[in-house]
């Protein structure tokens, strides 16, 4: 075989494998995960090459800086003593279901829990008595000019075992969202 | 000979043109994200076009036309990129500048493995350009995580440190007789070229340490990693070529030279640290309570936070009755509705035409001296070049260096590009020479504005780049020349 035909297996294999690879580690929590419904706060951005998305600001997204320390089972530390939160700290949020299906923050601590439905955030900002966190499930894209009601937004979202969330739908009053999709045109 | 030449590279350039209009094409089409496609469907034909426009490419190549094959090649390495994007966009990954740069670095590794699995040099090019925007990105994604308290020299140190990657690769692909070992050279000189004439602006200079010396773990770690990168590579490339007899002393000690002028002009810049910038007051918003109730002449605790006071800050009627008399407030109803009692109808507004209170800028006459504005507590201190053109003595001669080191790096190349017969670094040379002198030019007239100074530095400037012009293309034509001769 040519050698060019045989470096082209070769590259498209290898390319088309950081791809699927790439697609799979982003697509496993939307497989494997369990699901929970989040409350939100939208806004609404442009990215050049992804195009149109909102921002959505989770209701657990802000906690308090000072969180629950848990140490390692192995560790001898005190259990007891809280810790202050600082910028790039990894953070785990356990969820509970409301009355109304919300998926509300019961505890924040520093170690990943052993059980329960949770939440791999990093500490993005401490102001004040506040410290944002970021769960990586903060915009949701969607195509150009379609229109929604993003007042009393839910988020469904599926979580894995690890922590990681993916999006899986947005909800309107517990429904999925009704999008408004403009009219095809050249000028669309 | 000369003409089929000159038919060839136009013919490659128009190819190329071609499949970036394709590419930014495609990349409008993901953006516009059509909901009537689903996602798995999108993947599946990007993903495809790309591997498809990959085999096009290569079987074009083999087929007699290496320069639209190596073009659609190209778009193959775009396209892979935006797959890389519309994956993320389906999966509505971080948008944050370090969800980008991550997308970046996932891009440019796909990129690179398919110019050398695909011998392309227009891919090798799109991989180098899109490590530098990553390197950038990267390092802004850093900043942002740490609030910005991070000086920028560090970033400056970054790309000197990918400059020197970029000359060992350079040096590492020459002693492999590499087909790509041109291309590292070119861009090689193209990218410190661009770094010198950057680090060139009095705007950037006293801005690179604003923030002193301190160093975040993400940039440590980015700084330790770039170090060892690049002296690995210097050094394999260093060994190899000087075993080759590919190298000799003076492209040694030029590049060491350039590489240590450019590192300590870096670090020089930090003698303009605190000299360029304003000092502004501090707005209500930032105090601390105790620093609210000293400044209650204009600060007031309101709803647990401290407020700039004005007739806005009170809600309802009955908190604007209780306004202090100075402001004059007085609730006005929407739409004539005097009985409006809160603010969904109605306002608390001042009766004043003139601003109640009226305060001078305590801050304003600490600009460019940060020693003194940052112990004032109402103050706050921001580096910024445009706070006063009044440049220091040091600022003058800090300037004077760095355009000194443009220069070396510009007769640096243009002596390189003579020496070994390469007409395409004799032109990058001339053409960062020109753009020197225009650019100064320009810098000259804003610094010295006025009608009689515009007036004369247009007609010398006329004169000078006329002149200029003429003086550079006859230097232009002597070097190509000797280039030729060689």
């Amino acid at each position: 075989m040519n050698p060019a035909y045989t470096k082209l297996i070769i590259g498209l294999g290898i390319l088309l494998g950081i791809l699927a690879v790439f697609g799979l580690y982003l697509g496993l929590p939307l497989l494997t995960g369990a699901e929970a419904t989040l409350a939100t706060q939208p806004i609404d951005p442009f990215d050049p090459l992804r195009g149109q998305y909102i921002i959505i600001r989770y209701e657990i997204g802000t906690i308090p800086p000072v969180i629950e320390f848990s140490p390692p089972k192995s560790s001898t530390a005190d259990r007891a003593s809280p810790i202050t939160l600082k910028e790039g700290d990894k953070v785990y949020v356990s969820l509970k279901d409301d009355a109304e299906g919300i998926a509300r923050l019961t505890k924040v601590s520093s170690e990943k829990p052993t059980s329960g439905l949770f939440i791999k955030g990093i500490v993005k900002r401490v102001a004040g008595n506040q410290a944002s966190i970021d769960y990586g499930i903060e915009q949701y894209f969607f195509e150009k000019g379609a229109q929604f009601d993003t007042s009393n937004l839910q988020v469904r979202v599926k979580i894995d075992s690890s922590g990681q969330a993916r999006i899986k739908e947005l909800l309107h009053d517990g429904k999925s969202v009704d999008m408004k999709y403009r009219n095809l045109s050249y000028k669309s | 000979m000369r003409s089929q030449r000159g038919e060839t590279s136009f013919s490659q350039l128009i190819a190329v043109i071609g499949a970036v209009l394709i590419a930014i094409g495609i990349a409008w089409l993901l953006a516009w994200n059509w909901h009537a496609i689903p996602s798995f469907l999108k993947i599946f034909i990007l993903v495809g076009l790309t591997a498809g426009t990959y085999v096009g490419g290569v079987v074009l190549r083999e087929h007699e036309y290496p320069k639209v094959g190596g073009a659609i090649i190209l778009l193959g390495s775009a396209l892979f990129t935006l797959s890389v994007f519309l994956i993320a966009q389906i999966f509505a990954t971080d948008a944050s500048i370090q969800g980008m740069a991550n997308l970046q670095l996932i891009s440019f590794v796909g990129v690179l493995v398919a110019a050398y699995m695909f011998a392309s040099p227009a891919s090798l090019i799109l991989g180098l350009t899109e490590v530098g925007t990553w390197l950038f990105n990267q390092f802004i994604a850093f900043q942002d995580s740490t609030n910005f308290q991070f000086s920028p020299g560090y970033l400056a140190l970054l790309y000197l440190l990918m400059g020197g990657l970029l000359y060992g690769l350079s040096l590492v692909h020459r002693t492999r007789d590499h087909a790509f070992a041109n291309i590292y050279k070119w861009w090689t000189f193209a990218y410190l070229l661009t770094f010198s004439y950057i680090l060139s602006f009095q705007t950037l200079q006293p801005m690179l340490w604003a923030f002193g010396f301190t160093l975040g773990t993400g940039q440590g770690v980015l700084l330790i990693i770039l170090s060892l990168g690049m002296l690995g590579t210097v050094a394999a490339g260093v060994i190899g070529t000087t075993k080759k007899n590919a190298i000799d002393n003076r492209e040694l000690l030029s590049a060491l030279g350039i590489f240590v002028a450019l590192g300590v002009f870096i670090l020089m810049t930090a003698l303009l640290t605190g000299t360029q910038g304003q000092c502004s007051e501090k707005s209500c918003y930032e105090f601390t309570t105790a620093q609210c109730a000293a400044a209650a002449d204009h600060c007031t605790m309101k709803d647990t936070q401290c407020q700039e006071l004005s007739c806005y800050i009170f809600h309802n009627k009955s908190e604007c009755t209780t306004a202090p008399t100075k402001l004059t407030c007085t609730w006005q109803g929407y739409g004539g509705a005097e009985d409006a009692t809160s603010d969904t109808n109605g306002y608390c507004s001042s009766t004043s035409v003139s601003q109640p209170i009226q305060r001078v800028n305590q801050c304003e006459k600490y600009d460019n001296d940060r020693t003194s504005c940052t112990i004032r507590n109402e103050c706050r201190w921001s580096p910024d070049y445009w706070g006063g053109r009044e440049l220091s003595g040091t600022g003058w001669f800090v300037w004077i260096v760095g355009n000194l080191v443009l220069l070396g790096m510009i007769l640096l190349t243009l002596g390189h590009g003579t020496r070994f017969n390469n007409p395409a670094l004799v032109n990058l040379g001339i053409s960062f020479f020109a753009l020197d002198i225009i650019t100064r030019y320009i810098g000259f007239i804003m610094d010295l504005r006025g009608y009689l100074g515009m007036s004369l530095i247009f007609i010398l400037g006329g004169v000078i780049l006329l002149l200029g012009g003429w003086l550079l293309e006859k230097w232009r034509k002597s070097l190509l020349a000797q280039t030729g001769k060689k």
